[in-house]
C-alpha cells in the first residue's frame, strides 16, 4: 500500500515534470520539431500560429496540426509517430500576424516550408525558421534512419 | 542580348537565384508567379520562367503591371538539385508576399543549398 502510494506520486511527478519542461527536440514520439526565431530582436518568436498539412492522394493539402510557438519559438508536438507517416507535408507559418503585433508591416504573406518526409527510412526531423520583416530562412536537420 | 538587358532594368518584379554550395548562380531553374484571385483561395499563375547563367530571368511584372495584392513566386528547386545529382529537402520553394505600392520596383532573390533556403526583398 505505502509502496503503491509511492510509485503514484513518482509517475505523477514524471507527468509534471515533462509538461513543465517540454522537449527542444525531435524524438520517438514527437518526430518533428519546429523552432522560429526573430532575427530583429536576437530571440525565440513566441505564439507564431503554425498549420502542419499533409498532401493528400488528390494533390490538396490535409489540415493535420494548427498551434502557436510557445515561450522558446518552439513546436515541440505538432504530430506524433503514428500521425507522422511517409508522405510531403507543408508547414505554413503565419509570420505576417506575428510581425503586426509587434508594430511592423512585414513583406511576406506568411511563411510557407514543403517537405519530403520519411521516404527512405523512418526519421527526426528538426526544421528551424529565422524571421525578419523582409526576410526568412529555413533549415532542415534530418537524423538516420532510426527504426 | 543588349535589348534583353535593359528589359531586365525596367521590370517590377525580378529575382535571382543563387546556389549556396557552389557560391555559384543557379542556372535553368524553372520559376513561376502566381496572383492570388481576391479574396482566394485560386491563384492565377501569370509567368513563368528560367533562370539563366546567371540565376536571372526576365522581369516576371513588367513595369507598370503590377497591382496591390498577394503574390507567389514558387521556385522547382527540387528538380534543379536532381539534374546536379543532389537530393533535397524541399519539392520547391513558395515565397508568398505583398505588393503594397504597385509603383515599387521588387527584387525577391533565393539563396538556395539542399537542406536550407533564403529569400528577401531587396532592390
Amino acid at each position: 500500500m505505502a509502496f503503491y502510494s509511492v510509485f503514484l506520486v513518482f509517475v505523477t511527478g514524471l507527468a509534471f515534470c515533462s509538461e513543465a519542461t517540454p522537449s527542444d527536440s525531435p524524438d520517438s514520439k514527437h518526430p518533428l520539431y519546429v523552432r522560429v526565431l526573430d532575427s530583429v530582436r536576437g530571440s525565440p518568436a513566441p505564439n507564431v500560429p503554425v498549420k502542419l498539412y499533409k498532401e493528400a492522394a488528390d494533390g490538396s493539402w490535409e489540415l493535420l496540426n494548427s498551434k502557436q510557438t510557445n515561450d522558446k519559438g518552439g513546436l515541440p508536438e505538432l504530430t506524433t509517430k503514428e500521425q507522422f507517416g511517409t508522405g510531403v507535408y507543408k508547414l505554413e507559418l503565419d509570420t505576417a500576424s506575428y510581425w503586426k503585433s509587434l508594430g511592423l508591416n512585414p513583406f511576406h504573406h506568411h511563411a510557407d516550408v514543403v517537405f519530403t518526409a520519411n521516404d527512405a527510412g523512418y526519421r527526426h526531423y528538426s526544421i528551424a525558421v529565422v524571421l525578419s520583416p523582409f526576410s526568412y530562412s529555413t533549415t532542415a536537420v534530418v537524423s538516420e534512419p532510426v527504426e | 542580348q543588349a535589348d534583353g538587358m535593359s528589359e531586365v532594368g525596367n521590370g517590377s518584379l525580378t529575382t535571382h537565384v543563387l546556389n549556396t554550395v557552389t557560391g555559384l548562380p543557379a542556372a535553368g531553374l524553372v520559376i513561376r508567379l502566381d496572383q492570388l484571385q481576391e479574396p482566394g483561395p485560386q491563384w492565377k499563375e501569370l509567368a513563368q520562367r528560367h533562370t539563366d547563367t546567371d540565376g536571372r530571368c526576365q522581369p516576371l511584372l513588367a513595369a507598370g503591371q503590377a497591382k496591390a495584392g498577394t503574390y507567389k513566386l514558387r521556385f522547382e528547386t527540387a528538380a534543379y538539385w536532381q539534374g546536379l545529382g543532389h537530393t533535397s529537402f524541399y519539392p520547391y520553394v513558395e515565397v508568398v508576399f505583398t505588393i503594397t505600392d504597385p509603383a515599387q520596383k521588387l527584387h525577391v532573390p533565393l539563396l538556395i543549398s539542399p537542406y536550407s533556403y533564403s529569400t528577401y526583398r531587396g532592390s
